[in-house]
């Protein structure tokens, strides 16, 4: 990373739409960049608003009816937001490529798989279908599928969910991008499957150099492929740190609850999980100061009336009040002891006592 | 390999089989229809107020076991003996009632609640079908309490599923399948549906309930890093068979089968120091058309000669431990 100039550069990026009487945010104040050859996973809850800025990023809510979307996106030092539609379809797949989470939606079933890469390669290459033939076979080998030559006459629900997947990539590399958006590429995927995928763009990107926005809900995922991570909640942004960093000492208490309350195959048997209580605003009703504070253990009669902002914590930037001793304590489960954790519990037992007790 | 257990057991199972013959357009050229073989001879014993985790990808046939058990479909061939009665035999009224003591969980909370009733109606419907609490005060109150039992506030029950949240959502449908007083609990991927800080809220609800009402679950998760926080015991399954079952704390510390080994390898851990996730090759056959031998021999790193002539059985290597592979660890 260092001091090389961006691919990718986003600046105050917000998409929002106009309510009867107010304009609801789903994506607020989002900064980021993607440095040439750069990992960056962008992680976060359902309805965090990760996938409307992938999107937001290659322009594709342009036509999505009432959503306004405001800020800039550098590429290349090319501003895009302002692109004509035109000369933003060049960019999208010859020099950004994508790639979505339903891999079988997005094959069109009718179609056969090779006849769908050479779709791409011959937009994005000669023009001429008979001189890509040999590159489609290529692109399909490129991405370990086997037998190309067979697959290539094969249908879409022929082959798997893993090689669907491998397909797409394919299409998605055709025209050889600098950057490509992977928005959950593997959350449909077996978990050997996902391993092979992960595996496929770490080499992708050691031997091409290619830059990848990696959107997941998985923090294991996160932590196997990313240089850098950026937490979303709630449609801001709320961490960005170096990947060994943020799991050495996440800066938001959000993070740490993330980190600690995945399940993991390699930790001691815990009898309870730290929980994060409560659960994800929903857009309309994002409350006042820092989104977060509701579901917060740490939280401060400051943090319900002041929106922290994104500020350096660390070699990363945090947006909490207390950034600083949440990351000079991330070894402390400050999730396991939190009192709704403890009278939920004391509830159940309690309720559970009775139930057992009053039923014939 | 189950007999250790039996006794205490609250569902014991012997040699299940689910096989569907394939048709219509399938059936090409006047030969025989191919055959899935979803469940091919699975035999497990959950004991009683313990967690059975049965981990395993897609199509390896571990929700095809979990409706064998639930009785939503009949199996090809087997036993199942279900809190000492034969469960299998149970027919038509008997069945119905019966059906009291065996509840169950799906993924997708929001498919399994009607979206036109009140939580109040969809809970209060499982106590009708089996004629508890009729008297509409006392079904209120038991409802209310079943509500606590969750961790979700009385007056939610006026609420309708749309207005709710994934994760209360997946606190009606416990609600709803506790409210009977069943003894075991088929979850089928319960919590895969659930963002990450909600499935440790719904796992932890889970054990509590397990403990405070003497429950037996049926866990069945692709996920064995989830099942790890619930399980006493665990069961892969690979292609319609179970390759390797043991208590939880030996299959994670010593797991003896290749599958068992690649599984565990390839689940990404939160963690950058650890080391990168080694990956298998292949993808699982269709369980039309099986390998000779061993199953998973086609994506083994150890296969050998012998693996494509007999198909190892599941047989003990250690107390509580069974594995079907010739070459184990």
């Amino acid at each position: 990373m260092g001091n090389e100039e961006p691919l990718l550069s986003v600046r105050d990026l917000a998409i929002g739409y106009q309510a009867a009487r107010r304009e609801v945010l789903l994506v607020r104040d989002v900064s980021f960049d993607v440095a040439p050859g750069e990992i960056v996973c962008l992680v976060g809850e359902s309805g965090s608003g990760k996938t409307l800025t992938g999107r937001a990023v290659v322009g594709l809510l342009r036509h999505s009816g009432r959503l306004r979307v405001s800020g800039s996106v550098a590429f290349g030092g090319r501003e895009l937001t302002t692109m004509p539609e035109r000369e933003l379809r060049r960019i999208r797949g010859r020099e950004i490529g994508m790639i979505f989470q339903d891999p079988a939606a997005a094959l069109d079933p009718v179609v056969r798989v090779g006849d769908q890469v050479a779709e791409a390669a011959v937009r994005l290459g000669s023009g001429r279908r008979r001189a890509e033939r040999g590159r489609v076979i290529e692109l399909m080998s490129q991405v370990g599928i086997n037998d190309p030559e067979v697959r290539a006459r094969q249908f879409p629900h022929e082959i798997s969910g893993g090689m669907c997947q491998r397909v797409l990539i394919a299409i998605a590399l055709a025209g050889d991008p600098g950057l490509l958006i992977a928005d959950e590429p593997t959350t449909a995927l077996d978990v050997t499957i996902q391993a092979q995928v992960l595996h496929l763009l770490s080499e992708l990107r050691r031997e091409k150099g290619l830059s990848v926005l990696l959107i997941t809900h998985d923090m294991g995922v996160a932590a196997q492929m990313a240089d850098r991570i950026l937490v979303m909640y709630a449609g801001s942004l709320v961490e960005v740190a170096p990947t060994a960093e943020f799991f050495a000492h996440p800066g938001h208490p959000y993070s740490l609850g993330l980190v600690q309350a995945v399940p993991r195959v390699d930790a001691a048997r815990a009898r309870r999980l730290p929980a994060i209580p409560g659960t994800v605003p929903e857009p309309g009703d994002r409350p006042p100061g820092c989104p977060f504070h509701p579901r917060c253990p740490l939280r401060l009669d400051v943090c319900q009336t002041d929106e922290p902002a994104l500020l350096p914590a660390g070699p990363g930037l945090a947006a909490c009040h207390r950034s600083d001793e949440v990351r000079g304590d991330a070894r402390l489960p400050i999730w396991a002891g939190t009192a709704w954790v403890d009278t939920a519990r004391a509830e159940t037992a309690r309720a559970g006592s009775a139930a057992a007790a009053g039923q014939p | 390999m189950t007999t250790e257990t039996s006794a205490g057991a609250i569902l014991d199972a012997t040699d299940l089989v689910k096989h569907y013959r394939l048709r219509g357009r399938w059936q090409a050229g006047g030969r025989p229809a191919p055959v899935v073989r979803a469940v091919d001879g699975v035999s497990l014993a959950i004991g009683r107020q313990t967690t059975f985790g049965l981990v395993g990808e897609s199509g390896c046939g571990k929700t095809t076991l979990g409706r064998l058990l639930l009785r939503l479909e009949e199996p090809t061939a087997g036993q199942v003996s279900f809190d000492g009665r034969d469960w299998l035999s149970q027919r038509g009224e008997r069945l119905r009632a019966a059906r009291k003591d065996m509840q169950a969980i799906f993924q997708d909370p929001l498919g399994s609640l009607d979206p036109r009733r009140t939580v109040a109606r969809a809970i209060g419907e499982a106590l009708g079908a089996h004629g508890l609490f009729p008297a509409a005060r006392e079904r209120a109150d038991r409802i209310a309490e079943l509500l606590g039992l969750v961790g979700l506030p009385p007056d939610m029950a006026r609420r309708y599923p749309g207005e709710l949240s994934g994760g209360q959502r997946q606190r009606v449908t416990i609600a709803r399948a506790i409210a009977v007083q069943p003894k075991f609990i088929v979850c089928d991927e319960a919590i895969s549906a659930l963002d990450v800080s909600v499935q440790a809220q719904v796992i932890n609800l889970l054990s509590d309930l397990s403990e405070s009402l003497g429950l037996s679950y049926l866990f069945i998760s692709h996920s064995l890093a989830a099942v790890r926080h619930i399980a006493d015991h665990v069961g892969v399954m690979y292609l319609g068979k179970l390759v390797e079952q043991a208590p939880a704390d030996r299959i994670f510390a010593v797991p003896a089968h290749p599958y068992t080994r690649a599984l565990l390898a390839a689940a990404p851990v939160p963690d950058p120091a650890a080391p990168a996730p080694g990956y298998l090759g292949g993808e699982a056959q269709s369980a039309t058309s099986l390998p000779s031998g061993c199953r998973f021999r086609l994506r083994c790193p150890r296969a050998a000669a012998i693996c494509a002539e007999q198909e190892p059985p599941l047989k003990p290597v250690a107390d509580g431990h069974a594995v079907a592979c010739h070459f184990p660890y």
